[in-house]
């Protein structure tokens, strides 16, 4: 049904577009709204880059010749045969061509031919996709994540060496550094919160995976002592992103009421949405995934539905600054029930994630109460244990 | 043609639209753009997986619609107040005049008064011209939900046109 203007009395600008015509006029006008030329043609070339660096997958790309060529029907009658199971193969790699190198490179370890491509190509394809300043933040984060995703492939493979673990540790030190550098380029009014955000992915990532890099160590006599160094960065960057997480979350408690009243209602709809989220992954993955990784993950997932309970509670006290903090706890919690589920994807082991050591209100309220020197100190203290005793007694507060 | 190709030319029709849709409903051309720009991305990453879409039109807004709830969950609401603040930009083309230009931006202050699932169905109706029936596959409504809520907000919309 469309709509007519019966008076545009009071607002004459809207005369012309109505007149005494029905609606369809003023949607009219909506329509005139386009991207410019520049605009336009920017993000075309940054899509096309994007779809060179993630080319159809050789299966998919095998389906729809299937269908298409004939000469492609004949060979795939005898697919079973892994000569011809090889030349086909060959043929469709070479029918996607340079694009292909990129889809290859994704699952490159460091020390693979293909891994500059994977960090120097397709992954600075992504940073030049990302438009906003919040977005880039976020891939950034995510790229200090596979970083330690591939310390933690290569250290299960018994392949970790000192070289390539100094070349991890640089990398992921500098994408959590552009992560912020990024969050604080972010849009005034949402920079405190996008820090936090930010912060609070890089902790999860570093705690998580320095907790499974710890039982590798425990567990391989080999890779410990290539292993400990990496859980001393790692424990060392957890802290920065602690402490830069609680900095925003100080300068967000500080806003009028009103608006920290929003934020923490705004926080508990994203954590809910997180919890939701992650319980729908865990439903999927489930027959994917070992069942102790389940059965963590599924442990985290109650802790952060309590998590958001004492975060109502304090809502409903008024005491909005608590409640966020909360909120903003029960989406790290749920996070990390995602990455032990990724991480229990990616390794296919057994590997027991190590039960919460500390929780993280422990730890926050501890890190408040260290200044910078502190945090200097515990890491020493740690390094000379390690020295002592020749063992790893590291604990990663999860 | 190569899926690549067949991918670029859906960009090329319906960069603009999905674009608009985003910028009516996040109040930011930049954020706009990424929004727009990620559902292409993440549209592709469908593709290529071996999935196959059946109306990518269809297709492209129900991402983006996503995209841009997701971006309120993560980020909050727009406000009207920020939305003033940092002022409208139409990006009328050049060869447009000025009377237009004023009416344009008079129609889009208008839809952004309007509440923001009214706006949603609105905007895909009367602007996009989809179906209620698509609309309601896209958002996961009951169509009659949807249709109720057209109507609702078309005569919303007139009473923020007229006041």
């Amino acid at each position: 049904m469309w709509y007519r203007l019966e008076s545009t009395e009071e607002w004459p600008s809207c005369k012309k577009l109505l007149h005494h015509k029905p609606m369809p006029i003023f949607f009219e006008k909506l329509k005139t709204v386009k991207l410019s030329s520049k605009e336009r043609s920017l993000a075309r070339q940054k899509l096309y880059s994007f779809i060179k660096s993630t080319p159809v997958r050789v299966a998919a790309l095998a389906r729809l010749q299937y269908q298409e060529s004939n000469l492609l029907t004949k060979i795939f009658i005898w697919r079973n045969n892994p000569m011809t199971t090889k030349l086909v193969s060959l043929i469709l790699l070479a029918t996607i061509g340079g694009s292909g190198v990129s889809y290859a490179a994704e699952g490159a370890l460091p020390g693979d031919t293909l891994y500059p491509i994977k960090i120097h190509v397709n992954e600075e394809v992504r940073t030049t996709l990302s438009l906003s300043a919040r977005s880039k933040a976020e891939w950034s984060a995510k790229r200090a994540e596979r970083r330690l995703e591939e310390a933690e492939k290569l250290a299960l493979q018994g392949k970790l060496d000192v070289e390539t673990r100094t070349n991890i540790e640089t990398n992921f030190k500098i994408h959590a550094k552009e992560a912020n550098k990024y969050a604080s380029q972010s849009d005034e009014k949402d920079r405190a919160n996008t820090k936090t955000d930010i912060n609070s992915t890089l902790e999860v990532s570093l705690q998580t995976h320095g907790s499974i890099l710890g039982k590798i160590g425990r567990e391989n006599i080999e890779m410990k002592s290539v292993i400990a160094p990496l859980l001393l960065k790692i424990e060392s960057e957890n802290n920065a992103a602690t402490k830069a997480r609680i900095e925003a979350e100080t300068e967000i408690s500080k806003r009028d009421e009103p608006e920290i009243k929003a934020a923490a209602e705004e926080k508990l709809k994203a954590s809910e949405n997180k919890i939701a989220e992650t319980q729908k992954y865990i439903e999927n993955e489930k027959n994917r995934v070992v069942t102790s990784f389940i059965v963590e993950a599924k442990a985290k997932l109650d802790l952060a539905i309590k998590t958001i309970a004492d975060g109502k509670l304090k809502l409903q006290a008024n005491l909005y600054s608590e409640a966020f903090n909360l909120f903003q706890q029960a989406s790290r919690i749920a996070q990390e029930a995602k990455i032990i589920l990724d991480s229990g994807k990616n390794l296919n082991t057994h590997i027991k994630i190590d039960t919460l050591e500390k929780t993280n209100a422990q730890k926050d309220n501890n890190l408040e109460a260290e200044n910078e020197t502190e945090l200097e100190t515990e890491t020493e203290d740690l390094n000379d244990k390690i020295k002592v005793d020749g063992s790893v007694k590291l604990k990663i507060g999860l | 043609m190569t899926l690549e190709k067949k991918f670029i030319q859906s960009y090329d029709l319906y960069a603009d639209s999905i674009f608009r849709y985003c910028y009516f409903r996040v109040s930011n051309r930049e954020k706009a753009q990424d929004i727009m720009q990620d559902s292409f991305m993440r549209t592709w990453e469908y593709i290529a997986k071996g999935n196959e879409i059946e109306n990518i039109r269809a297709f492209l807004f129900k991402i983006a619609s996503n995209l841009i709830v997701d971006s309120y969950r993560k980020r909050g609401s727009v406000s009207l107040d920020e939305l003033q603040e940092q002022g409208f930009e139409p990006a009328i083309e050049e060869s447009e005049k000025i009377y237009d230009q004023i009416d344009t931006k008079t129609a889009i202050e208008s839809i952004q008064k309007l509440e923001e699932r009214q706006r949603e169905v609105v905007l895909l109706r009367y602007v996009e011209e989809f179906t209620p029936k698509e609309i309601a596959n896209m958002i996961g409504e009951d169509v009659n939900v949807v249709s109720v809520r057209i109507h609702r907000g078309m005569a919303e919309l007139q009473k923020i046109i007229t006041s």
